[in-house]
């Protein structure tokens, strides 16, 4: 899957940079997405729903991720790059409680699981450039998430206490994801530069696969799962 | 169990139920042992499990859930462990049976243990096809320690070894009508006949003294696992049965000291000094718990003081006598001679307590032990301690002559055949008469518990209870009983504490089947009389 997604960027970003008015541009970058990860849901077993409490947290991991595209002056000092974007993070961890019977009374089991988000987007970028050095930019990307829940655990509360003998499935799917951004640049040299930046990006949802021990298909999922990220970034600029 | 011993009235009662101890946490179902297999911090000796042995574990299941379940099963056994049927009326027949809230029943595991490695977890069920389990906690979980086979074949090898009498049910199918208070009667176990063969490790000859010192050794031990099982002391037959909520119509809180079903409510008379609410030696954990003993039937399992030597005597050799304690001491069981004393027989029958048969399970206990150390000849119609039946009475009362050769605190001079009844002590038991007992002796007591005179100034002759001579000491040695496995007792509550040195004895009353300090005050003041199986009985 990694690897169709890295052709598919330098197969759309190849017509881009080949552009006459376009400099090529590839860009780094790498930092901390801290995404809100929260899931609550009700599942039947039998006759009688478990109720799954999440924990509402926020949970910080690397993000790491590669720009390819194409960057054009217009106006006096102004730059426009636009491009494709490969994204990934390391998995985040959800976590909650199941009360058995949706009763809080058999709170008896805590629940993890892991979510991992990888992005495929067209990105863009405007700058502005102060003193030929310094490049401070807005920037925002569309495009497709392909977040997968996966390694559903649960740990008993105490010793009396045993998971359910066939856990929640993997499950991968498929989003819309956006992002807007800010930050900076700084030319190191004339074709490479060091740049900070923030950006919020909404990676849409996140389900868990099914169990073959619940009655009907709803699974435990984290909807609209977003981050707020900083990140550091090198660019070379042809 | 003599009724007039069941009518104690054990005095602080148990504490108000218990609030649920796990706040938010409810197990599904309760799962705790009922028998554990062989512990492997037990003492004496460490009696694991060699390869090649089956092991026997029986847990309690109650459908904690407050909720009908369904699609109920054990799940994940360990390696080697399956469920086995057992017929006893307190058994799963299937797990069906814990569908409704609050239902309970017992299920029995086998452990094979040909498996490598050791045993441990579970047994875990689960309602809804796996959703919602549950398992022991840590502490009660499956847990047995495998050494290398092969399995000794030696009686000296086996003589803690009960993994033949484990596998066989504990209750009779037969109910003789005491299934609804007593529960069911003992079923007539088997030495283990081959692999290895412990049939031939027995004697009733008194004289082989390799094969009554066998015994001797295999009777305490019996009684050291079921002391290690803490069960509660109740008006039983067997072990694995407890007193139903609903009693013959009576509920179970409710039923009198007197009669069948009944289970001591004891809580700690020492709170000061043992600080647990229920059962002295409760850890305080697992299943080990006030709210456990209350709340979740613990305490309605256990045996009283005759059944319990009946049941361990079946369970480590076979043998069956009666479990009344009276009947077990000799007397006749048409109630004619509950007021008559060993040291009171002479030549009329129906002053001459009855002798054993081993053909009638409903049989006293042995022979009883003479003052000498000897044991009473039993050749002819009379038995009697000394030689040609000059250990019986002549002589009419006040004036009887009576040689007083038994081990009794209750002369025969002082007996009076047309009124027998308020016999009072007035010999001593010597501690050269106590030298003179073997391990698995059985003691009689003549004492009326609502007396409060446990000091030896009782009023009645009447037997209400029997304890097991162990021959071992309090003390720290590997052979001795360490003080901190001696329980309290609640007739001298004042004199039980243990001293390096003292006598011990096994005997279930209080909480239980436990070890406990041979005081003077309650055991050594108010001896009936001492009967032998060992060497005797088969």
């Amino acid at each position: 899957m990694q690897k169709r997604i890295l052709l598919t960027c330098f197969l759309a970003a190849f017509p881009i940079v080949s552009f006459a008015a376009f400099h090529p541009v590839v860009t780094v970058s790498s930092g901390f997405a801290s995404a809100n990860v929260y899931s609550s849901k009700w599942i039947m077993f039998g006759s009688y729903p478990n109720s799954y409490i999440g924990s509402n947290h926020y949970d910080a991991e690397t993000d790491l991720g590669l720009f390819v595209g194409g960057e054009t002056v217009f106006l006096q000092n102004w730059a426009w790059q636009i491009g494709v974007s490969y994204f990934e993070n390391s998995a985040f961890n959800e976590n909650g409680n199941v009360y058995q019977f949706a009763d809080p009374a058999f709170n008896n089991l805590t629940y993890q699981y892991q979510i991992q988000s990888r992005r495929a987007s067209i990105d863009t970028k405007i700058s502005h450039a102060f003193r030929e050095v310094w490049h401070p930019y807005v920037s925002a990307s569309v495009g497709a998430a392909f977040n997968r829940a996966y390694a559903y655990t649960e740990t008993p509360i105490t010793s009396a206490d045993v998971p359910m003998t066939q856990p929640f499935g993997n499950h991968a799917t498929r989003s819309l994801t956006y992002s807007a951004g800010l930050g900076v640049d700084v030319n190191i040299t004339e074709h490479v530069r060091l740049g900070a930046g923030y950006r919020f990006v909404d990676l849409g949802n996140a389900s868990l696969g099914v169990t073959p021990l619940q009655t009907g298909t709803s699974t435990i999922s984290s909807t609209h799962l977003h981050t707020n990220e900083l990140l550091l970034q090198i660019s070379y600029v042809g | 169990m003599n009724k007039y011993f069941q009518g104690i009235v054990w005095s602080l009662l148990a504490s108000s139920m218990c609030a649920n101890s796990w706040g938010g946490e409810t197990p599904i179902f309760l799962v705790a042992p009922n028998v554990r297999p062989p512990l492997p911090n037990a003492s004496p000796a460490a009696p694991l499990l060699v390869q090649g042995q089956l092991g026997t574990a029986i847990y309690q299941v109650i459908n904690n859930s407050t909720r009908v379940l369904s699609n109920i099963s054990l799940v994940g056994l360990p390696a080697g462990v399956t469920q086995v049927s057992n017929s006893g009326p307190d058994y799963c027949s299937a797990t069906t049976a814990l569908k409704n809230p609050g239902s309970l029943c017992l299920i029995q595991l086998q452990i094979n243990t040909s498996v490598s490695g050791n045993v441990s977890g579970g047994p875990k069920i689960c309602s809804d096809n796996g959703v919602r389990c549950s398992q022991p906690f840590s502490a009660d979980q499956l847990l047995v320690q495998l050494t290398p086979g092969p399995v000794p074949q030696t009686c000296v090898g086996n003589e803690s070894n009960f993994s033949y009498e484990l596998t066989q049910p504990f209750d009779s199918s037969v109910d003789n009508g005491s299934l609804l208070t007593w529960g069911p009667n003992r079923n007539q176990l088997l030495l283990s006949p081959s692999n290895p063969n412990l049939t031939i490790c027995t004697t009733t000859n008194p004289a082989n003294t390799t094969a009554t010192g066998w015994m001797q050794s295999r009777v305490i031990y019996a009684e050291d696992y079921w002391v290690k099982q803490k069960l509660n002391y109740c008006h039983h037959h067997v072990t694995d049965f407890y007193t139903p909520i609903n009693s013959n119509g009576t509920p179970r809180g409710s039923i009198g000291g007197s009669a069948g079903g009944y289970c001591s409510n004891a809580t700690s008379l020492y709170p000061s000094n043992y600080g647990q609410a229920i059962r002295w030696n409760y850890s305080g954990t697992g299943s080990e718990t006030s709210n456990s003993w209350v709340n979740y039937n613990r305490m309605w399992y256990g045996v009283d003081c005759s059944d319990f030597t009946s049941f361990v005597y079946n369970f480590a050799f076979g043998i069956q006598f009666n479990s009344d304690t009276g009947f077990q001491a000799g007397q006749a069981t048409d109630g004619s001679q509950s007021f008559l004393i060993p040291n009171a027989q002479d030549s009329t029958a129906a002053d001459q307590l009855q002798q054993f048969s081993n053909s009638n399970p409903n049989s006293p206990a042995g022979v009883l032990v003479c003052a000498d150390g000897t044991t009473e000849t039993t050749t002819g119609p009379k038995a009697y301690c000394g030689t040609g039946g000059s250990g019986l009475c002549t002589g009419t009362y006040p004036t009887r002559t009576c040689p007083n050769g038994y081990i009794s605190v209750f002369s025969g001079t002082k007996y009076d055949p047309a009124n027998p009844a308020f016999h009072q002590p007035d010999l001593t038991v010597t501690p050269a008469m106590l030298n003179n007992l073997l391990p698995g002796d059985m003691l009689y007591l003549a004492f009326s518990p609502g007396s409060g005179k446990g000091d030896g100034n009782n009023t009645t002759s009447i037997v209400t209870h029997v304890i097991t001579w162990t021959g071992k000491k309090v003390g720290y040695g590997s052979n001795d009983i360490n003080p901190s496995q001696i329980a309290p007792e609640s007739i001298c509550p004042n004199n039980w504490q243990p001293q390096v040195g003292d006598w011990v004895i096994i005997d279930s009353h209080y909480q239980g089947p436990d070890y406990r300090d041979f005081t003077p005050c309650f055991y050594q003041n108010n001896i009936w009389g001492v009967r032998r199986v060992i060497g005797y009985m088969q």
